[in-house]
């Protein structure tokens, strides 16, 4: 510390270095860093159960440093190639993420040649499985939530919000992107033709996964699933929970439009 | 193109690595920079995105915390710049009896709501400041090169932050507020 430095407020005693103090004590929830984790990208060690058991170890740091212990030996770019090559999120993102595209009627091309244009950079470590979830709904709204100012890369800008499912959230989240990608994805083909199925496998998803990195994902289907079962009210007010939770979720319009 | 001197590769550190030590500062950091509790998740994947993207250009002229830091200022700028300022539903405080660990936790809870009414009256640089100094407990040094402004304007914006902040204790800002009555929020 530099002698010019004065003495912090925080070592000053009284009410407002006791304010401070709870202020420094503050520290994400391990869920929360693992979930975000998984968003950019860097949990391919934690599918392994490595982030799965730090995260319920319940030290601060245990699910992020799990993951990235596994994959951090690797270079950024290493990670990047890894995570691409999984495929297996972007896929479903990009299948959920275009079924919105096209139901507002905006392309989807330009979204998914984005996701991938970075996958040969450092960056594409972040863009490929987390974000690839909504660019192209992201894109189609027109409250884009990023700024000028500290763009970030063109495809996937806005990131996907998945705070905790708002329902049966005390159940230990897993986290297995894996998993949680190939589950949605069953749900997802069969909501057109099996909404009940889609509906139940939503369902089983929540209950596994109700931070997972695909919630909002996963919401959409059990919606649009009640709504195709004739549930309408049912269907509005889980879509009501889903405004509150993610009140700039780039799927509100087409949830919106599926309720209405 | 200038061609910009970069790291080797083996210097830059991985990505994960770089994630796994500095998310949960991060995240704390964005909280007092104005980051409402619902939105800190998103916000803190913005910021690492651009950590992400930027690493490799990263030149080692500050400490990589400081690098971050700085990225947390500006994203956390936009963030209040673009936020329509929603209001928060204050968060549920469980019935009954709580035991002493609970009871902590909401104390700690509610000093930090507090503290967080207190900051907003900040205006944005001067929050910087304070938030790096105070309670990210940087050098002024490095607070200032984490901003990119002067030394001296660091200083001033500190010392006028803190006479802010402490009239704001001094009011009884202190006192738990059930909420709605802060017109400044």
């Amino acid at each position: 510390m530099d002698e010019r430095d004065p003495t912090r407020l925080g070592e000053a005693g009284g009410a407002l270095a006791r304010l401070i103090e709870a202020g420094r004590a503050e520290v994400p929830e391990p869920r929360d860093l693992a979930a975000l984790a998984v968003k950019l990208g860097i949990a391919g060690g934690v599918a392994g159960g490595g982030a799965a058991g730090g995260a319920a170890g319940g030290s601060a740091k245990a699910g992020a440093a799990a993951g990235s212990a596994k994959a951090g030996g690797a270079a950024a770019t290493a990670t990047a190639g890894a995570t691409v090559a999984k495929g297996a999120g972007m896929g479903l993102g990009a299948k959920i993420a275009a079924g919105v595209a096209i139901a507002t009627a905006v392309a989807t091309g330009g979204a998914m040649s984005a996701t991938y244009m970075h996958s040969g950079e450092v960056t594409g470590a972040v863009s490929s499985t987390p974000a690839a979830v909504t660019p192209a709904a992201v894109q189609a709204t027109p409250r884009a939530r990023i700024s000028e100012r500290e763009t970030l890369p063109p495809g996937p800008r806005a990131p996907a919000s998945t705070r905790a499912a708002p329902p049966s959230a005390s159940i230990a989240a897993k986290v297995d992107p894996e998993e949680e990608e190939r589950l949605l994805g069953k749900a997802q083909a069969a909501l057109a033709g099996a909404p009940r199925e889609a509906l139940a496998l939503a369902e089983e998803h929540a209950r596994g996964w109700p931070r997972g990195g695909l919630a909002q994902e996963r919401e959409l289907i059990a919606i649009d699933a009640l709504a195709r079962l004739g549930r309408k009210g049912e269907a509005r007010a889980r879509a009501e929970t889903f405004e509150r939770a993610w009140p700039r979720s780039a799927h509100l319009e087409r949830i919106r439009e599926i309720v209405r | 193109m200038s061609p910009e001197p970069r790291l080797e590769p083996a210097q830059v550190p991985a990505f994960a690595e770089v994630f796994r030590q500095h998310a949960p500062f991060v995240w704390r950091a964005l909280r007092r920079l104005g980051v409402a509790e619902a939105d800190v998740e998103d916000v803190c994947q913005e910021v690492f995105m651009v950590v992400t993207r930027k690493l490799g250009s990263f030149e080692g002229r500050s400490a990589l915390r400081t690098w971050i830091y700085g990225i947390c200022a500006r994203t956390a700028s936009d963030y209040r710049r673009r936020a329509v300022r929603r209001e928060i539903a204050t968060e549920e405080v469980p019935v009954g009896g709580v035991d002493g660990q609970q009871d902590r936790a909401l104390l700690e809870k509610e000093a930090r709501r507090t503290l967080d009414r207190i900051l907003d009256q900040l205006d944005e640089d001067k929050r910087a400041v304070f938030v790096l100094y105070e309670i990210e407990e940087l050098t002024m040094a490095d607070v200032a090169e984490a901003l990119a402004c002067p030394l001296q304007t660091a200083y001033s914006r500190l010392h006028a932050a803190r006479r802010i902040v402490e009239a704001g204790i001094a009011k009884g800002h202190e006192a738990p507020s059930s909420g709605g009555t802060d017109g400044r929020a």
